[in-house]
């Protein structure tokens, strides 16, 4: 299962499990993972799990802006919506976050999925 | 209504890259001895099975087979289609005689061009593009996991840019007995020039990169070896391969 990891100067410091249809991240109390800083907001941002449909047991998890005050940010850059890779750095206030997910293997060489006939 | 007369020519190169032990891509270029039609082809061999050089060298040759056989005066699509199915059908029968070809698979581009006529028929994620008028227009839409998720809606464009699903190929040509192969039929003008290309030339070197290679007054080889050149310089982290075919503007009635 896929999980989002809480990195401080790189180090692990929690994990929380993405093991919903959505993960709702921000600094009040109904939010699946609730950071306490007051950079970020009431309801921040969610992540989303989408069953791969060409890929059999692959979920892709998609970040979503919930209208946030200062932004949701992967590798720097403000995002409304997208689909996280185990490489980028998710921003939130003062947190940063890391998509760890064992299903998704850098794929650099050129695969196939086999045809449903 | 007759076809116009044209005359084309055309270049065919393919490079190792950089990173890659081997070159799984293969090239093909046939043109008629009066130059009136030409066929161009490129496979790119998938990786992760066995055999992909050899599926990709297979689907080239049945295709030049074909055109040696004489290439059609209409109905181009049809014909250019057919041959692509006929690739897909020999390299399935090679996967049947020898367990370690079982799961080979290649992509294909394939163009065909005769008069003011141009097919372009492809499986995968290789592909064609247009240059005219200096503008470069791509002709194919990748057969990619990417690509699908764009379509569907799934994507954004940003999504489709960075996925790591560009590689995983929805279609190709040694998957299945009967792929669906989308073949279509363009109107070519006198002065274009087209290519035909492998990821490992468009995954490094942006379109506009292309277009600027291709706006220069030079030959096709020209051309073929400055864009291999540029996609080296770029990293080569795959096989590179070009065809290019341009509709000359001169010797034309």
């Amino acid at each position: 299962m896929a999980t989002l990891a809480l990195l401080v100067d790189g180090v692990l410091v929690n994990s929380f499990p993405l093991d919903a249809e959505e993960t709702r991240i921000g600094r009040a109390a109904d939010n699946e993972i609730r950071i306490d800083d007051l950079a970020v907001s009431g309801h921040h941002a969610r992540i989303e799990r989408i069953p791969n449909r060409y890929m059999d047991g692959i979920n892709d998890y998609f970040l979503r802006d919930l209208g946030s005050t200062n932004g949701t940010l992967v590798n720097g850059q403000r995002i409304e919506r997208i689909h996280l890779r185990p490489e980028d750095e998710i921003r939130i206030g003062w947190n940063t976050f890391k998509l760890v997910d064992e299903q998704q293997q850098p794929m650099d060489k050129t695969a196939y999925i086999l045809p449903d006939d | 209504m007759s076809i116009a007369r044209a005359i084309f020519q055309g270049c065919a190169l393919t490079d190792k890259g950089l990173s890659r032990a081997r070159n799984e891509d293969s090239v093909g270029l046939h043109i008629t001895p009066g130059a009136d039609a030409a066929l161009a082809v490129v496979a790119d061999g998938v990786g992760g099975n066995p055999g992909g050089d050899i599926a990709s060298k297979l689907a080239v040759e049945h295709l030049l087979a074909a055109a040696g056989a004489g290439l059609p005066q209409r109905r181009l699509d049809n014909w250019l289609r057919q041959a692509v199915l006929a690739a897909n059908h020999g390299v399935r029968r090679q996967q049947g005689r020898n367990d370690a070809h079982a799961g080979m698979a290649t992509t294909i581009i394939a163009m065909l061009a005769r008069g003011n006529r141009i097919a372009v028929a492809h499986l995968g994620d290789s592909r064609a593009y247009r240059l005219r008028g200096g503008r470069l227009t791509a002709l194919t839409v990748d057969h990619t996991v990417a690509q699908a998720m764009f379509e569907e809606g799934t994507y954004s464009r940003e999504d489709l840019a960075r996925s790591p699903y560009q590689h995983v190929l929805t279609r190709g040509l040694g998957l299945m007995d009967t792929p669906d192969c989308p073949s279509l039929l363009h109107v070519s003008e006198v002065g274009d020039q087209y290519l035909l290309c492998s990821d490992g030339l468009n995954k490094v070197l942006p379109e506009r990169d292309i277009q600027r290679i291709l706006t220069r007054q030079c030959s096709p080889q020209e051309h073929a070896r400055a864009l291999v050149t540029e996609a080296n310089a770029a990293g080569g982290p795959d096989n590179i391969t070009v065809a290019l075919l341009q509709r000359t503007p001169k010797a034309e009635d």
